[in-house]
C-alpha cells in the first residue's frame, strides 16, 4: 500500500533579487509501506531539499511552489475512533484530506503539521553526530520527544520506552543517563536512530545516515536500519550521494539531477538496465572496489545553479546526447520498458514503473553502447564558464 | 609500473613517531599527572619508490593525514627518520631545505579551503615560483603558469589566470590546486583526500588527470584517502594504518583481493559494493576505534580482532577464546552489569557470564542465543570453553557480584591471556607484502609466506 505519494512537486528558495533558486522541479514519486526508497544525486541537487519540504523544515526564504504530498495519515482532529478520517472531513473542500484516508502534507499549517512529524513521519538529519543536545541526557532528549508527541504517556513509561529503544539500537539501556560527549561516534548515530523511532513512525527519512562515520561502523548503523526495518515495517526515505550504499539498501530510487527526478524505478532496473544519459554517466564516474582495471570517466562540466532555470533540459548542457528538441524542454518521464520492449516512446505516470526523463528514450541501446566509450563524454565541447 | 628490485626508494620512512602533547591544565599540573600525548603516527616504516603511486588508507583519525603532513615536513617527527632521496630531512641545511621543498609538493583535501579567495589563479600558481626564486621575468612566469594550468586541464589559460576561486567549481578549484603543487615541478606530491570534497561525477576528471600527470611529470604520489576503492583505482601500492601504523603493506591488488591482516579484512568486508545481488560478508570487528591517547598494548587491533590468537595449550575453539577475552576487556572497563545479572532468572554469576560472553558484531557473526535475546546473553554451553576457563570466568563473576572488581581481574587474568596483547607485532613479510600480525610469525620462523597463510585456516576453526 502506499504510504506517501508525492505529486509535481516544486520547491523553491527565494534570493534577494527577486529570482528564485527551484530546488526541486515537478517531482514525482512514491513510497510504499516498509520500504526503503532512495534519493540520489550529487551535492546541489534539491534531495535534501525535497525532503525536509516533506514535513515542512525548509529554511525560511524556502516555499513549496506547486504539487501535493499525499501522506498516509490523518491528524488526530479529524480522525473519528478508528483514526480514519470522518466523512465531513473528506467532503470538505478545505481540508486537504483524500477519500482514501490520505493527506496532504504539503496543504497543513505550520501547527498542523507538528502532529505528523516524529508521530509520522521522523527525520534522521545530515549529521547526525550533531543532532544531540550536549547538556540534556540523551535519554532525557528522547523522553522528550515521545511527552511531546504523546502527552498521555507518563514520564515513567516514557523513561523505559527510551531505555528500550536504546537497547533495541544495541546501546545498553543504562547509558540513557549519559551524556553525548559519553558517546562514540556510532552510538551517537544509534542513539539518533533510537529517537527518531521514538513515536512508532510509518516513514523515516535518513538524510546522508552515514556519511560522517566509517567505513565499520557504516556497516553497522546500515545493518541497524534492516533490522528495524524488518522489526517495525518502517518504510525509509533514504538521501545519499553515495551509490554503493544506495545499491545496497534500497528497494527503489530515484536519480535526481538539477532539482529534476531523471530516471526512477525500482534498483536492479536502474543499476542494470539503465535509461537516462545522466546516471549512465554517473556510473562510468564511479569507482567500485572489486573491479580490477577499471577506466573512470567523468562528466564533463559542473552541475546548473537552478536560479530560474530556463525550459530546457537540465542535463543538456553536459549531456554528449543532446538534441534540437533538449534545448526546447526538459524531457517528460518516459516508460522505460515500453520503450526497450516496443520501441513505442510513451509517457508515463505510474510511479512505480522504471521510468526515464529523455528524449532519446528510442534509442536505449545505441546511449547505452555509447556512454561506455570516453571519446564520447571527452569529445564533446563545453563551455565550462 | 613495473617494480625492479635495484630501484631505490624516494622515500624511505623509519620508525616515524609524531605525537601531538595535550596541552595541561593547571589542576593537571598541579595534582603532577603524566600528560598524555595524542600518538598520531606511531612507528611507521614505509619505503616509498620512484614513479609508484602508494595509498594510504584508514579510517579518520588513523593518523593518516598527520603522516602526510610529517612528509612535506609540515610536522616535525618527534621520532624516527625520514629519508628522501638518500638525505635525512631533519638534517638539512638551509640550501638543501630550500631545494627540498621545491622536491616535495601537497595537495590539500578542501579546495574550497586551500585557495586564497583574494589571490587570482594567476597568483596562487605563481607564488611558489616567486618563493622559490624560481622563474625570473613576469612573462617566463607567466608563460611558466599558462603551460600548467593548460596541463591541468583549464585551458585555455586566459579564461582562468585573472579568475578568483569563488568564480570557479570545485572541480576547477582543484585542479588549480593541483597546478600549483606541480608548478615547481616537483618529485614526490603528497595527495590528501584529493577528491572527497568533489562530485561524484567530477572527481574521475581528476583522478584521471592526476594518472595522466604521474607519467608527464615524472611524479611519485603518495595517495591518502579513507576511501578503498579510489585506493584500488589509483595506487600500485597501499598501506593500511590502524591508530598510527601501518599494520599491512603490499600491492594494491594483493592487499585487497586477499587482506591478509584482520583489520584489512575487516576494512573490506564493510564497503558496500555497488555490484547488484553479490551477497556480502559484514564486518567482523567488535566495538570502535579507540583513543589515540591511550593505545591498546601489543597489537592496537586485538580488543577488536576476530582471530585473536588463544595462549598455548588452549584446548577450546578460537571464538571460545575471542568471547572471553570479551569478558576479560569488559571486566577491566567495568562493563559488566550486576545489576542486570541479579535480576535474570536463574544463577546470577551464570548469568554475568553469559552477559561477558557476547560479542558486539553483526548478526551473521552472532550465536544462536544472541540473536535470540538481541546480543545479550549467550548459551555458554554450546561454546568450546575450556574447563578451567569456564571456572575462572564464573569465579571472576562471583568476584564482581560480591563488589571485588580487582579480585575479579585476578581471576581470569592468568588463564585468559594472548600474546597479541603483551607483544606488539613487527611488520613482517608475508608472500608480497609485510604484514603486522602474530597470526603470521610462523611463516617467518618457516620461512613460507604463502598466499593462504594463516587467515583462511583460522576461518575454518571459527
Amino acid at each position: 500500500m502506499t504510504l506517501l505519494d508525492v505529486n509535481d512537486l516544486s520547491i523553491r528558495y527565494a534570493v534577494d533579487d527577486g529570482s528564485a533558486v527551484h530546488a526541486s522541479d515537478g517531482v514525482d514519486f512514491s513510497v510504499e509501506r516498509g520500504e526503503t526508497y532512495g534519493l540520489v544525486g550529487e551535492s546541489g541537487c534539491g534531495k535534501t531539499t525535497l525532503a525536509k519540504s516533506l514535513v515542512h523544515l525548509l529554511d525560511d526564504n524556502g516555499y513549496i511552489e506547486r504539487g501535493e504530498v499525499w501522506f498516509d495519515t490523518t491528524l488526530p482532529q479529524w480522525a473519528d475512533e478508528n483514526g480514519d478520517p470522518e466523512q465531513s472531513v473528506i467532503d470538505d473542500p478545505d481540508k486537504p484530506v483524500r477519500a482514501d484516508g490520505k493527506t496532504n502534507l504539503a496543504a497543513l499549517s505550520n501547527k498542523q503539521i507538528r502532529d505528523v512529524r516524529w508521530r509520522d513521519i521522523a527525520i534522521i538529519p545530515q549529521s547526525a553526530m550533531n543532532a544531540l543536545n550536549p547538556v540534556y541526557k540523551v535519554g532525557d532528549q528522547i523522553v522528550e520527544a515521545i511527552l511531546r508527541h504523546e502527552p498521555e504517556t507518563t514520564a515513567e513509561a516514557a523513561d523505559d520506552r527510551a531505555r528500550d529503544l536504546l537497547e533495541r539500537v544495541g546501546i545498553e539501556p543504562e547509558r540513557a543517563d549519559d551524556y553525548a560527549h559519553q558517546f562514540s561516534g556510532g552510538m551517537k548515530q544509534r542513539a539518533v536512530i533510537a529517537m527518531a523511532m521514538a513515536c512508532g513512525p510509518d516513514l523515516l527519512i535518513a538524510d546522508e545516515p552515514t556519511t560522517a562515520l566509517d567505513v565499520i561502523i557504516q556497516d553497522r548503523i546500515l545493518e541497524e536500519l534492516e533490522t528495524l526495518q524488518e522489526e517495525f515495517g518502517v518504510s525509509i526515505l533514504v538521501i545519499s550521494h553515495d551509490i554503493s550504499v544506495m545499491a545496497e539498501i534500497c528497494d527503489r530510487m530515484a536519480v535526481m539531477y538539477g532539482g529534476k527526478v531523471m530516471e526512477a524505478g525500482p534498483k536492479e532496473e536502474i543499476f542494470e538496465r539503465t535509461a537516462n544519459p545522466y546516471t549512465l554517466g554517473l556510473k562510468n564516474s564511479f569507482p567500485t572496489i572489486t573491479a580490477t582495471d577499471q577506466e573512470l570517466v567523468s562528466i564533463p562540466g559542473t552541475p546548473p545553479t537552478l536560479r530560474d532555470p530556463d525550459d530546457g533540459c537540465r542535463f543538456r548542457d553536459r549531456c554528449p546526447f543532446a538534441v534540437e528538441e533538449c534545448h526546447a524542454s526538459h524531457p517528460p518521464m518516459y516508460d522505460v520498458e515500453a520503450a526497450e520492449s516496443t520501441g513505442r516512446v510513451t509517457e508515463t505516470t505510474d510511479d512505480r514503473a522504471h521510468r526515464s526523463a529523455c528524449y532519446r528514450i528510442g534509442e536505449l541501446d545505441r546511449l547505452r553502447t555509447d556512454a561506455v566509450n570516453e571519446s564520447t563524454w571527452t569529445d564533446q565541447t563545453i563551455e565550462s564558464r | 609500473m613495473d617494480r625492479s628490485d635495484d630501484r631505490e626508494p624516494l622515500v624511505e620512512i623509519e620508525g616515524l613517531r609524531k605525537h601531538f602533547d595535550q596541552s595541561q591544565g593547571i589542576i593537571d599540573t598541579v595534582l603532577g599527572r603524566e600528560p598524555q600525548p595524542v600518538r598520531a603516527v606511531d612507528g611507521v616504516s614505509l619505503d616509498i619508490y620512484r614513479g609508484d603511486t602508494v595509498g594510504i588508507a584508514g579510517e579518520s583519525g588513523c593518523g593518516k593525514t598527520t603522516l602526510g603532513k610529517l612528509l612535506v615536513k609540515l610536522y616535525e617527527a618527534t621520532e624516527g627518520s625520514i629519508r628522501f632521496d638518500g638525505r635525512d630531512i631533519t638534517e638539512l641545511t638551509r640550501e638543501d631545505e630550500r631545494e627540498f621543498r621545491k622536491r616535495v609538493q601537497m595537495i590539500f583535501q578542501d579546495p574550497f579551503e586551500s585557495l586564497n579567495p583574494r589571490m587570482t589563479v594567476y597568483d596562487t600558481v605563481s607564488e611558489p615560483l616567486k618563493i622559490n626564486d624560481m622563474v625570473g621575468g613576469y612573462d617566463e612566469r607567466r608563460a611558466r603558469v599558462k603551460q600548467v594550468l593548460e596541463d591541468v586541464g583549464l585551458g585555455p589559460a586566459e579564461v582562468y589566470l585573472d579568475a578568483f576561486p569563488d568564480e570557479l567549481s570545485g572541480g576547477e578549484r582543484q585542479r588549480v590546486a593541483v597546478a600549483r603543487a606541480l608548478v615547481v615541478d616537483p618529485d614526490f606530491v603528497v595527495c590528501d583526500e584529493p577528491v572527497s570534497m568533489l562530485d561524484v561525477s567530477i572527481r574521475a576528471g581528476v583522478l584521471n588527470l592526476m594518472k595522466d600527470l604521474q607519467a608527464e611529470y615524472d611524479l611519485t604520489y603518495l595517495f591518502i584517502s579513507h576511501d578503498l576503492s579510489l585506493i584500488r583505482y589509483m595506487c600500485d601500492r597501499a598501506g593500511i594504518m590502524y591508530l598510527g601504523d601501518l599494520v599491512e603493506q603490499g600491492p594494491t591488488d594483493d592487499v585487497i583481493d586477499d587482506p591478509k591482516h584482520p583489520y584489512t579484512e575487516a576494512l573490506f568486508d564493510a564497503v558496500p559494493d555497488v555490484e547488484l545481488g553479490a551477497e556480502r560478508r559484514r564486518a567482523n570487528a567488535t566495538g570502535e576505534v579507540p583513543s589515540p591517547r591511550n593505545p591498546p598494548s601489543g597489537c592496537r587491533y586485538h580488543p577488536r580482532c576476530a582471530h585473536i590468537i588463544p595462549p598455548d595449550g588452549w584446548t577450546g575453539s578460537q571464538e571460545a577464546f575471542r568471547r572471553a577475552y570479551q569478558f576479560k576487556l569488559r571486566l577491566r572497563r567495568g562493563e559488566l552489569d550486576a545489576e542486570a545479572a541479579r535480576e535474570e532468572a536463574g544463577e546470577p554469576a551464570e548469568a554475568l557470564v553469559e552477559q561477558g560472553l557476547t560479542l558486539d558484531v553483526p548478526e551473521e557473526y552472532r550465536s544462536e542465543a544472541e540473536i535470540e535475546s538481541g546480543g545479550h546473553r549467550v548459551d555458554v554451553g554450546s561454546l568450546d570453553l575450556p574447563g578451567d576457563a569456564r571456572r575462572a570466568l564464573t569465579e571472576a563473576a562471583e568476584a564482581v557480584l560480591g563488589g571485588e572488581p580487582d579480585a575479579a581481574v585476578d581471576a581470569v587474568d592468568d588463564v585468559v591471556t594472548t600474546r597479541c596483547e603483551t607483544e606488539a607485532p613487527e611488520p613482517l613479510p608475508s608472500g608480497t607484502r609485510k604484514v603486522a600480525c602474530h597470526r603470521y610469525d610462523d611463516d617467518r620462523l618457516e620461512g613460507i609466506g604463502t598466499d593462504d597463510g594463516g587467515l583462511s585456516a583460522a576461518t575454518a576453526e571459527d
